[in-house]
Order: C-alpha cells, then sequence, then structure tokens
C-alpha cells in the first residue's frame, strides 16, 4: 500500500477551498441538484442518478419536472420555495412523490426535498438546487407500522370486548352463585362470610362425623334384639359399619382434599340407599330421621365445597380481568389528563376496590401512612395509577397464605415517605405467604411471565398485572422493586426441596416522585386515611 | 370390599385433576380397589415412577396426560421452555412415553407431524437426545400397564401411541363418564378391545 494515503499536510485554506470546488457538489455522497428554471437537470450528485435511474455520469440529462406523479405539484413546490428564501429558509418536503421508469417498469419512490432558488445580479431566478433523499423505504416501514399499529389496537380492543364479555358472564355467575351458597350455608347453620372462609374440608369433617354418631346411635339401637337387628338385612348392617369406618379414616385414606367432597357425596348417597331398606317400625323414627338429616348436611357440605371453591375463583378472577381489560384498551382510550393526586386517597380507594375479593379470602388489608403530618401527592394519571395499586393489592391478597384456624390472614400497605421533607414516597404491600424466589425478581415484570410457584394451590392470573404496574410506575417517572424472604426467624437451607413450602414475606414496594416530574412538589399536611 | 384383599396400585399423571377432572379421582378411591396416586406434572409422575421401583411396588396400572406441565426438574423445564412460544403443544407427556418406552429412540419419529408444525416429530426426537446427552435415565416401566387419557385427537395420537404399543386410549371429551379411571383400568387388566386406537 502507499504510504502516502494517510499522509497529512497543511496547505492554505483558499487552495483548500479550491481542490474542493474542482470536485464539485457532485462529488457528496449526499444527493444533491441543480436545475434550469424549467427543470432540466444540470447537476445531480450520484445518489440521485441513482434514485432517478439517471446516467451514471456525464450529462444527467431529463428534467426533473417528468418525475413528479402529480404534474402540478412542481410548480407550487417552486413558489413556496421562493417565498420560504424570502423568509431566508430552505422549501422543506418530507414527502414528494416520483415516479420513476425501470427496466421493470414504473416505480414509486418517495423523496425527501430541499429547494431554493438560484437567482442572478438583478434577482432573476436562473435556476433550482439543493438536495433530494430516498425516504421510500423509511416511508413503507412507516405504513406498516402504522397499519400494525393500527391492527394491534383493534386486536386489543377485540380482546377487551371479549374480556368484558367474560367479566359479564363472571358477575352472572356470581350472581347465580352468591344466593345458592347463601341458602346452602344457612341451611347448615353458617354465616356466608363463614362458609366462603373456613376451610372445606373443616366444614366436611364437621358433617362427616356428625353422620357417624348418626350411624351409630341407628345401630346401637338395631343391637337391642332381633326384632330391631331384623330392621336390615345383615350385608346392608355391614355396608353401614364400613362406611362408619370410611367416614372416619377418609382424610387419610383420600390425600388430594378436592376429591373428599366428591367421595362423602357418592358414600352418603349409598347409605342413603341402604336406609331407605330399613323396615318400617323396627327402630325408632327419631333415630332414622337424624341419621337422614346428617345425610342431607353432609352431602350439603359436600356441595359447599365445590361452591366455595367457585365463588372465591371467581371473585379472584374479576379484578385481573377487569385490570387486563383496562390494560388492553388503555391505547384506545382518550388520553388521560395529569393532575395532583393524593397518595393516601389512592391506596385506599385501590384497598376500597379489593375489599369484596379480600372478603371472599378472608383477608385483612391494613393501611398505615408513615409520611407524619402529610398527605403525599403525586403528578399524574389516575387511572393507571390506580389499576397499577390494585393490581399490586390484589396480587398480595390472592398470594397469602391462611395462617390456620381462627387467625385471620393480612396484607400490610404501608406509605412511607422517607423524610420530613420527602422527595419521593414509597408504598410498601407486604403479605405471608408464597415465595418469589430471588433469580424471578426481574423477569416477574415481564408481560405474560406468571413466577413458577405462582400456581400455588391453583392461583388464577394473567401474568399481565405486575408488567402493567411496572409499565406506569416507570412512566409516572417511579419504579416497583421486590423483596421475598422467608417469614421464619430460623430459615430453612436454600437447597432443601422444602424451601419454598415455607411461607415467605414478600414486599412489593412502590415508589413515586412526589409532584412527578413537573417538578410540582406537594406534600400537604393532611392525612386523609386517618 | 373385601378387608384384606391385595389393592392395586394406580398412578394417574395429569395436571388437570383437582379442577376440572376432580370428580373422576371419586370413583377410584370409592370403589376401595385402588391404591391411588397423582402426580401434576413430569418431574412428579417420574418421582412417583422411581419410587414406586425402588420400593418394590411397581404400578399396575399408569395413566398419561400427553399436555403436561415440566414440574421441578430442570432438564424438563428446559424442554418446556424451548416450546414456550405454544405450551400446549409442547406435549411433554408425548415426550415422556417416548422416554419411558423407547429411551434411545431415533429416528422413528423424524415423519411425524403436526397441522402448522412440520417438524413436530423432529423437534421430539432433538429433546429426546438432549435427555440422552443429560444422562438423564428412565426409571422402568412395564409398557402394558400404561394408558392414555388426553384431549388429543386418534388421528394425531394414535399412530404413536400403536408405534410405542401403548393399547389403551381414551380422549377427553365432555360426555367423559366419571369413572372413566376405572374403565381404563379394566381394560389395561383384561386387555379387552374397549379404548383401543383405532390402527392408521
Amino acid at each position: 500500500m502507499d504510504e502516502r494515503i494517510h499522509a497529512r499536510k497543511k496547505i492554505p485554506d483558499g487552495e483548500i477551498k479550491a481542490r474542493f470546488h474542482q470536485l464539485g457538489p457532485e462529488a457528496l455522497p449526499a444527493g444533491f441538484y441543480l436545475v434550469r428554471p424549467d427543470g432540466k437537470f444540470l447537476l445531480a450528485s450520484k445518489p440521485i442518478r441513482q434514485m432517478l435511474n439517471l446516467p451514471e455520469n456525464g450529462d444527467p440529462r431529463g428534467s426533473i419536472a417528468d418525475y413528479y406523479a402529480d404534474p402540478d405539484l412542481r410548480e407550487n413546490l417552486l413558489r413556496e420555495a421562493e417565498e420560504m428564501e424570502a423568509k431566508g429558509d430552505w422549501l422543506r418536503n418530507d414527502k414528494v412523490e416520483f415516479k420513476v421508469q425501470r427496466e421493470n417498469g414504473e416505480s414509486k419512490v418517495i423523496v425527501q426535498m430541499f429547494c431554493k432558488p438560484l437567482r442572478d445580479e438583478k434577482g432573476f431566478v436562473v435556476g433550482y438546487y439543493g438536495c433530494l433523499a430516498d425516504k421510500t423505504k423509511e416511508y413503507k416501514h412507516r405504513e406498516e407500522e402504522r397499519r400494525l399499529r393500527e391492527h394491534v389496537t383493534e386486536l386489543a380492543l377485540d380482546i377487551g370486548r371479549v374480556i368484558h364479555y367474560n367479566s359479564t358472564t363472571l358477575q352472572m355467575v356470581e350472581k347465580a352463585l352468591r344466593p345458592t351458597l347463601d341458602f346452602i350455608a344457612r341451611s347448615l347453620g353458617m354465616q356466608f362470610k363463614a362458609a366462603v372462609t373456613t376451610e372445606p374440608d373443616i366444614i366436611l369433617e364437621k358433617y362427616a362425623n356428625r353422620l357417624v354418631r348418626a350411624l351409630e346411635k341407628l345401630i346401637s339401637e338395631s343391637e337391642k334384639d332381633d326384632w330391631t337387628r331384623g330392621a336390615l338385612l345383615p350385608p346392608q348392617w355391614d355396608f353401614l359399619e364400613q362406611s362408619i369406618q370410611r367416614l372416619n379414616t377418609y382424610r387419610n385414606e383420600i390425600s388430594i382434599k378436592e376429591v373428599q367432597a366428591s367421595f362423602l357425596r357418592h358414600l352418603a348417597d349409598d347409605i342413603r340407599d341402604t336406609l331407605n331398606r330399613i323396615r318400617p317400625g323396627r327402630l325408632p323414627r327419631a333415630v332414622v330421621k337424624n341419621a337422614y338429616r346428617a345425610i342431607d348436611e353432609l352431602e350439603q357440605a359436600t356441595l359447599l365445597a365445590p361452591l366455595v371453591n367457585s365463588y372465591v375463583a371467581v371473585k379472584q378472577m374479576e379484578p385481573a380481568l377487569s385490570a387486563l381489560r383496562d390494560f388492553l384498551t388503555t391505547g384506545a382510550r382518550e388520553e388521560e389528563p395529569l393532575e395532583e393526586i393524593s397518595v393516601v386517597e389512592l391506596v385506599a380507594r385501590a384497598a376500597e376496590n379489593m375489599s369484596e375479593f379480600a372478603d371472599s379470602r378472608g383477608v385483612e388489608v391494613r393501611l398505615r401512612n408513615l409520611c407524619e403530618g402529610i398527605d403525599p401527592k403525586v403528578w399524574g394519571k389516575r387511572r393507571d395509577l390506580l389499576r397499577a395499586f390494585s393490581n399490586i393489592i390484589h396480587n398480595a391478597i390472592k398470594y397469602t397464605w391462611r395462617r390456620g384456624r381462627g387467625k385471620m390472614p393480612w396484607v400490610d400497605v404501608t406509605i412511607e415517605c422517607d423524610s420530613p421533607y420527602p422527595k419521593e414516597v414509597r408504598i410498601a404491600v407486604e403479605n405471608w405467604g408464597v415465595p418469589i424466589p430471588e433469580d424471578e425478581y426481574e423477569t416477574i415484570f415481564e408481560i405474560g411471565y406468571r413466577g413458577r410457584l405462582a400456581t400455588d394451590r391453583y392461583r388464577m392470573g394473567t401474568g399481565m398485572g405486575l408488567a402493567d404496574a411496572k409499565r406506569v410506575l416507570k412512566d409516572h417517572g417511579g419504579d416497583i422493586k421486590v423483596e421475598s424472604r422467608p417469614a421464619a426467624y430460623k430459615e430453612r437451607d436454600k437447597n432443601s426441596p422444602d424451601y419454598y413450602h415455607q411461607p415467605f414475606l414478600t414486599k412489593f414496594t412502590l415508589i413515586l416522585p412526589l409532584g412527578g416530574n413537573n417538578g410540582k412538589v406537594q406534600a400537604t399536611e393532611k392525612n386523609a386515611m386517618d | 370390599m373385601g378387608k384384606f384383599r391385595q389393592r392395586k396400585r394406580m398412578l394417574w399423571i395429569e395436571d388437570s385433576a383437582r379442577f376440572e377432572l376432580v370428580e373422576q379421582m371419586a370413583p377410584v378411591y370409592y370403589s376401595g380397589e385402588y391404591i391411588f396416586h397423582l402426580a401434576e406434572n413430569v418431574a412428579d409422575g417420574i418421582d412417583h415412577l422411581r419410587s414406586a421401583k425402588r420400593k418394590g411396588k411397581p404400578y399396575d396400572v399408569v395413566i398419561f396426560d400427553i399436555r403436561l406441565p415440566p414440574g421441578e426438574d430442570k432438564v424438563w423445564q428446559d424442554l418446556y421452555k424451548r416450546t414456550i412460544h405454544s405450551q400446549v403443544e409442547s406435549q411433554l407427556g408425548l415426550i415422556l412415553l417416548y422416554w419411558l418406552f423407547e429411551g434411545d429412540l431415533t429416528g422413528n419419529l423424524a415423519n411425524f407431524k403436526r397441522p402448522g408444525n412440520p417438524d413436530a416429530g423432529k423437534n421430539i426426537e432433538e429433546r429426546l437426545a438432549e435427555l440422552r446427552d443429560n444422562g438423564v435415565r428412565p426409571p422402568h416401566v412395564d409398557k402394558k400397564t400404561a394408558a392414555v387419557y388426553t384431549v388429543e385427537q386418534p388421528g394425531l395420537i394414535c399412530p404413536l401411541l400403536n408405534h410405542l404399543g401403548i393399547k389403551v386410549y381414551a380422549q377427553k371429551s365432555i360426555d367423559t363418564p366419571d369413572d372413566i379411571l376405572l374403565q381404563l383400568a379394566r381394560a389395561v387388566f383384561e386387555e379387552t378391545n374397549n379404548f383401543r386406537c383405532p390402527k392408521w
């Protein structure tokens, strides 16, 4: 290689300019042109020659006027260029449509054009010059993107409509379930809330034991003499004896709790068939009646469990679906105005939105404002923030474990400020229950991702809530973080298979700048939550 | 229910057992004829099969679902993630069956295609090869004890089951009777022509 290729030399500025003029503007890689007033090309740099299929070298020939898809447009643009020149500016048009003849026919080229008139000493226009750039690809991409965006919006709206339909169906199911559940609960002497929040297996156990006692009484009455013993055939008495045994042992025999109700229903049904065979008058009527009543009650209890499960599932899905619908239709709604919002009010409202769901899960939501004497205000979009807060509280309720008989589980929602003159507010939502492994602290915020323990005890979800909440917080100049650690003082070995079977304290912290990005810092002396 | 009669052992590998299929377990318990175990994912299923073998108490009947989640096992989780674009289509149950009953199978599935996925067979083979390369050995299961109970259409699944030598198959539907598991078990024991795959 010639060593001079990298050799540099200092010469006078005038000489540098002269050398550049020798090359002419055609040497530039940009699309530079010079035309006569009638449009005939005098100069055209390489990119323009390629774009308009002009000869690669020499006289470019041809006229720019021939390339306009709309022949009237050129005259308008020239006038505009002359007016812009008077203001000391260039004509700039980002979308001029040219048609270019090529070997395979005419093709459309979208051109970005800069133009200025060239004048003589007397001020007459003697030509026009400027730049042209081929924007066909960008334009096509933009068009494609626009079409795609429209399509996605349409699709999101369609999904939103389907979800709306599903939400409505769920509400109808809930409306039908609620009175049925209420009726069965009352017939078992229970309050609705107790029926929903008590573990179904505890209810089953109670009525299975009641039937055991009723059958034992029946059998003991039958053992008085041959007459009473003859109320049933020996195999039928054997069946009742075995049934007592099965009623006593079903909890150990059937480890899958969900099947227990169905199993007991089958058993109660067969016991009823057997009691139907009792010969009249052989056993005290009250004892037989008592056994029938115990069967009725057990059957009702077995219906209660699936009804409660369905009711809780419906209550669980309702907020998730409505949040998903909101999320999907955000782009299609009118832009929500920014406003000053009280965090205390927002948190209280989100908790209120989730109160029915919390009731159905038997979870208490505790609100606290630790920003002493301050009602922190943020600048943002109320609907979006409310949805984000609601999502996080919903999650916390959903993934809370029951804490044993008589102990009501809770979710703590705490508003925290970092100083008496805070710059940001933190809303911590903490629950006691399903763990989030550390390696999922980031991924759980990815759209569609559901934590690997998220299906614990068959909790349903969409994998959208956390992603949406994070996006909303980020849009407001904030963030959301998660931390999950074993609740016990003495935690188990991390490598133990049981590690994630213990309850974890999981805390989502929502961070928002006070007053938002507009610098409208607000911290008024008010505590609406109190 | 005879007091001293030896009860048979049944394993059902099914992830929906506690949901829409919950009523189908009760007749098994109620019959009193079976010691019933449920595995809700592939890893859990393999654990049950290994443990049964170790204790010298193999299952008399094993009923497999086809669309299964992987469970807590890294190898199966990786296989599952690879098909995350369609978890329904991942058919880990099918891979499990091939792994249990064919082990080092190569090439036999190359022509298997699914609608929209002409490489379905090739994908399964690749994943089986990964299992082999990971040195994971399948527990021994007698294929005569196997039955498949799945939503998969017979046209899609039966050629594979025929090839594997699994004779008992039922398709899940809304009309499936609650005692289907008992019926499948009887079909396994009695080798009747009920619940047979048509020849494809």
